[in-house]
């Protein structure tokens, strides 16, 4: 069996999830904190743009953020598919987890992409594809929280806000292809270009070691905050069980 | 005195940076306090709750 395979299954029971990510989320948290540190380093020591200035330093924290906007979706997807049609306790733990970190990766997007705008584009916002598809994914992260919130059976909010995490993926294309469907004032693909980066190279060393970084932060807290939905919902279990 | 070398768009970056700070050190936060106190309750230890 592969070692992703391995993980998988391991993580997938309860009492071993407890036992891996005990250990996973500090190793996951050291390794974002100095990736993060280097990244800093390496990116307020990296010289200027010659078109950006010294915008570009922007673009280390703007672009790992946007990245795992969307990656943090589809982790919350794949758990809510698997907990939609497996009933998997874990999966809807880990789904309902990961959705404040992706609303807040969403949110640092925009709010830094804005910062980035005004400068460059001579305006904080502009009703282009890219722009407003990362904002429908901020209201998809919130619509999502708020179902979860709204319903008191736990079971059906969970279903019922699984439904819309997969009808939400749709979305997730749309961000990435935006700017190769529509014309955009945002900028084409540059880091995943097709053919290899388009970023020079003295700037992928920073934003690579901030992916990192932020990728690792966001692992890490989803497995502790997964770990503080099997407390809560063990802990409730508990008081339902001394009620009776 | 420029040590960030940000020169005439500190006004934007250093929001930037400030905002990311505060919302990701907030989230580590958040997160280890909410998971200490779940942990608490399950573990049954009412009395160290805060």
């Amino acid at each position: 069996m592969s070692f992703v395979a391995t993980l998988t299954a391991g993580l997938s029971n309860p009492a071993r999830f407890m036992g891996v990510s005990r250990w996973l989320a500090p190793a996951f948290g050291v390794v974002a904190a100095v990736s993060i540190l280097a990244g800093l380093w390496t990116g307020f020591s990296a010289p200027d743009d010659y078109q950006q200035g010294a915008t570009v330093r922007i673009m280390f924290i703007h672009v790992p953020a946007a990245i795992m906007s969307m990656t943090a979706y589809a982790c919350l997807a794949g758990t809510s598919f698997f907990g939609l049609v497996f009933r998997h306790a874990l999966a809807d733990a880990a789904a309902k987890a990961a959705a404040p970190l992706g609303a807040a990766f969403t949110a640092l997007a925009l709010v830094t992409g804005s910062l980035w705008g005004r400068p460059m584009w001579g305006t904080w916002w502009v009703w282009d594809a890219r722009l407003t598809s990362e904002l429908v994914l901020l209201l998809l992260y919130l619509g999502y929280m708020a179902l979860y919130a709204a319903l008191d059976d736990e079971q059906k909010a969970a279903r019922a806000a699984a439904i819309l995490a997969l009808v939400g993926v749709v979305n997730l294309p749309i961000i990435h292809f935006s700017v190769v469907w529509w014309n955009s004032l945002h900028q084409g693909e540059t880091i995943f270009a097709a053919g290899g980066s388009k970023a020079s190279a003295v700037y992928l060393l920073p934003l690579g070691l901030m992916f990192l970084g932020y990728f690792s932060l966001f692992a890490a807290l989803w497995l502790v905050r997964t770990r503080t939905e099997v407390w809560r919902r063990k802990a409730a279990a508990q008081a339902l069980r001394a009620a009776r | 005195m420029d040590p960030l070398h940000v020169g005439k768009y500190g006004a934007y970056i250093v929001p930037a940076y400030g905002i990311s700070v505060v919302v990701l050190i907030g989230l580590v936060i958040q997160t280890l306090l909410a998971a200490r106190a779940a942990r608490r309750r399950a573990e049954g230890d009412k009395e160290r709750e805060p």
